[in-house]
């Protein structure tokens, strides 16, 4: 329905600075129309900025703003076209939910008739019809939250704007919230953007994630990109656990990490100057100290396990390296105990794990 | 929850003690503000309506009353009594007339200081509390500067050659009302502006980006909020309406004396003890009864 070449949402050197804080230095962006994209942070790293300059609540230093091919960063939010779900909900307290979901309608003086009919389209979507008369004070969290997306939805915006929706739930109804609102993108086919902190719940909801910090976008991709692929050491750490090791590049696309005593083969390219390889935790093996003797001797550094934090299905060591290094090794646990505990003389095993270099 | 009941089969008895236990500290909680209730209103209130209907004072006795004699039928005399009832009209109406200036003063001013930033919101909250710190008697000569026969604003009106002679300004309801708005004024201003600012930032954008506009997404989100807490500034600034006595006492001159002006001459000026208990008595059952009735409304309407 909409033009795939228009994106939904176009950004372009957008700053801001607070006093002699710059929460946004020149961010470029774009949004394909229809797609399900997170803004991804740690907080302080503009997300939440970005965000109320895309809806209009606050003005620009430098730079535009697009929605659906339009300039709009001179426009007042009214005139946007966009929708805003906050993580707070922020319900009109003294109106019912009919009367939240209906607010936009009325403020585009759509006739009564149609209104009470879209009301209840909204409701239905987010599946709440039969509380339509409640006060907000009388819903549950997740309930007040959906009742905000349907207020957003229902004057049929060009652009969804999801800020932290989920971050006042508890886990297991974030879960289910979150499916529900890639259920309902899946029926309206608005474009949403979707602000979070959480890297769990970006790689899952989201077609592209973007990875804000310090005002600034590092990487912008589909998550299994951005996961297996970070473009940087801070993408690396953010985006989950992750060994960053200080690697020296060798010829034939290996390079050699002293902390794991082995020569690994590369993947991807090899950037200039000091690099550190990038090993995932789960990629790692821990051994008995002193197991694994004859050819596969080498292939082990001695450590001390520090912590084993068990996850039910996995279990994370925290091992202390003699070398003084910390290394982190995830063991899936399909059944059983962790093998390990805190104590435990190990030895960490690489072999022929492939890493990531990155610029140290 | 339901764990925890089956875990501790004796919980309903226990709850149902501790629930006694808190509500017995409640009552610790209260017992200050109803000591300080019962010692400095209602007792005095009971003595006032037992000498409203005490006799009068026997020659050559040193009090003003006779308590030994019961008479009920000074109260149902009062009440049909014309000066009482024109007295208690212009009270109730000078206290109705003060509340709608107040409200109608207060809303938008409160509003202009919760949109106000940084040093400029100091100094208007300052405003707005200082002339509290002022002597009542001083303010009201104050006022008298200002609007008497040789007042500011009569010389300045002269001087521009507007007026020949001074304008009436004092000794009227409009003078009264000035005053009592004056006096009562900061309290609905400092429950409304309480009230705005416990607005949430957040429902002001949300309703911005549903397409209302700056002024409809502020009515909405901070003024229609804030109803009850106006409600509540009203009723104080009504009870301090009916309550005027030194401005119509300064300002005004007897066709606006009020109850409490009437109750000050009766008792300490004339003596007449009886009479300034039955006036007290019924002008506050009167005000009592025109404060509740919107109270009830209101209920009515909610249940």
């Amino acid at each position: 329905m909409s033009d795939q070449a228009v994106p939904a949402l176009a950004v372009r050197s957008l700053a801001r600075r607070y006093g002699a804080v710059e929460a946004l230095r020149g961010v470029d962006l774009e949004v394909r129309a229809g797609e399900r994209f997170c803004l991804l942070g740690p907080s302080g790293s503009g997300k939440t900025t970005l965000l109320r300059l895309v809806a209009g609540f606050e003005a620009a230093d430098a730079g535009t703003v697009e929605i659906a091919g339009r300039r709009v960063d001179r426009l007042p939010p009214e005139r946007r076209g966009v929708g805003v779900v906050f993580q707070d909900y922020a319900l009109f307290p003294h109106r019912t939910v009919a009367e939240n979901v209906g607010f936009g309608l009325r403020m585009q003086r759509m006739a009564r008739a149609r209104r009470v009919e879209r009301v209840a389209d909204m409701l239905a979507l987010v599946r709440l019809g039969d509380l339509a008369d409640r006060r907000p004070d009388q819903l549950s969290g997740g309930q007040r939250q959906r009742v905000a997306l349907a207020r957003a939805l229902a004057p049929a915006p060009a652009l969804l704007l999801l800020d932290e929706p989920l971050a006042n739930l508890d886990r297991r109804l974030r879960e289910s919230l979150r499916a529900e609102i890639v259920d309902v993108h899946r029926q309206v086919g608005v474009t949403i953007v979707l602000v979070t902190h959480d890297q769990e719940e970006a790689l899952s909801f989201a077609d592209r994630v973007g990875v804000l910090r310090d005002g600034r976008l590092e990487q912008v991709g589909a998550p299994v990109e951005v996961w297996q692929r970070p473009a940087s050491r801070f993408v690396a750490g953010f985006l989950g656990e992750m060994n960053l090791l200080p690697a020296r590049p060798e010829p034939g696309g290996r390079a050699f990490v002293d902390a794991l005593g082995a020569s690994l083969p590369v993947a991807g390219e090899s950037p200039a100057g000091v690099v550190v390889a990038c090993v995932r935790p789960e990629a790692l093996r821990l051994e008995r100290d002193g197991v694994g003797s004859g050819a596969r001797a080498g292939a082990g550094v001695p450590g001390v396990v520090q912590h084993a934090a068990y996850a039910g299905g996995s279990v994370t060591y925290r091992v202390a390296m003699d070398t003084g290094l910390q290394m982190l090794v995830r063991a899936a646990l399909p059944d059983g105990r962790p093998a390990f505990a805190a104590g435990a003389q190990v030895a960490v095993h690489s072999e022929e794990v492939a890493c990531r270099l990155l610029p140290s | 929850m339901q764990a925890a009941a089956e875990l501790t089969p004796g919980a309903p008895g226990a709850a149902a003690a501790a629930r006694r236990a808190v509500a017995g500290r409640g009552l610790l909680l209260v017992a200050p503000a109803l000591l300080f209730v019962v010692v400095l209103f209602l007792v005095p209130f009971l003595a006032v309506a037992r000498i409203s209907v005490a006799g009068p004072a026997v020659p050559g006795s040193r009090t003003f009353f006779d308590l030994s004699v019961l008479a009920p039928g000074n109260l149902p005399a009062l009440a049909a009594d014309p000066l009482f009832r024109s007295v208690l009209g212009v009270t109730l109406r000078l206290g109705l007339v003060t509340t709608v200036v107040c409200m109608a003063v207060a809303v938008p001013f409160a509003a202009y200081v919760h949109r106000a930033r940084g040093w400029w919101k100091t100094v208007l909250v300052a405003a707005i509390i200082l002339p509290k710190l002022v002597n009542l008697l001083v303010l009201l000569y104050g006022v008298l500067l200002i609007l008497g026969n040789r007042g500011f604003l009569n010389q300045g009106l002269q001087g521009l050659g507007l007026v020949d002679r001074p304008l009436p300004l004092f000794g009227n309801l409009f003078a009264v009302v000035f005053t009592e708005v004056l006096v009562v004024l900061p309290y609905p201003l400092l429950v409304l502006l309480a009230a705005f600012s416990a607005a949430d930032a957040r429902q002001f954008d949300a309703a911005r980006s549903l397409g209302a506009g700056p002024v409809r997404a502020y009515l909405e989100t901070v003024i229609r909020p804030a109803w009850p807490a106006a409600g509540g500034a009203a009723l104080i600034t009504a009870v301090w309406g009916f309550g005027a006595f030194v401005g119509p006492l300064v300002l005004g001159n007897p066709p606006y004396y009020t109850v409490a002006v009437e109750v000050y001459t009766r008792a300490l000026e004339r003596l007449e003890w009886v009479d300034a208990a039955g006036w007290a008595l019924l002008g506050v059952l009167a005000f009592g009864a025109v404060v509740a009735l919107p109270a009830l409304v209101v209920r009515r309407r909610r249940s």
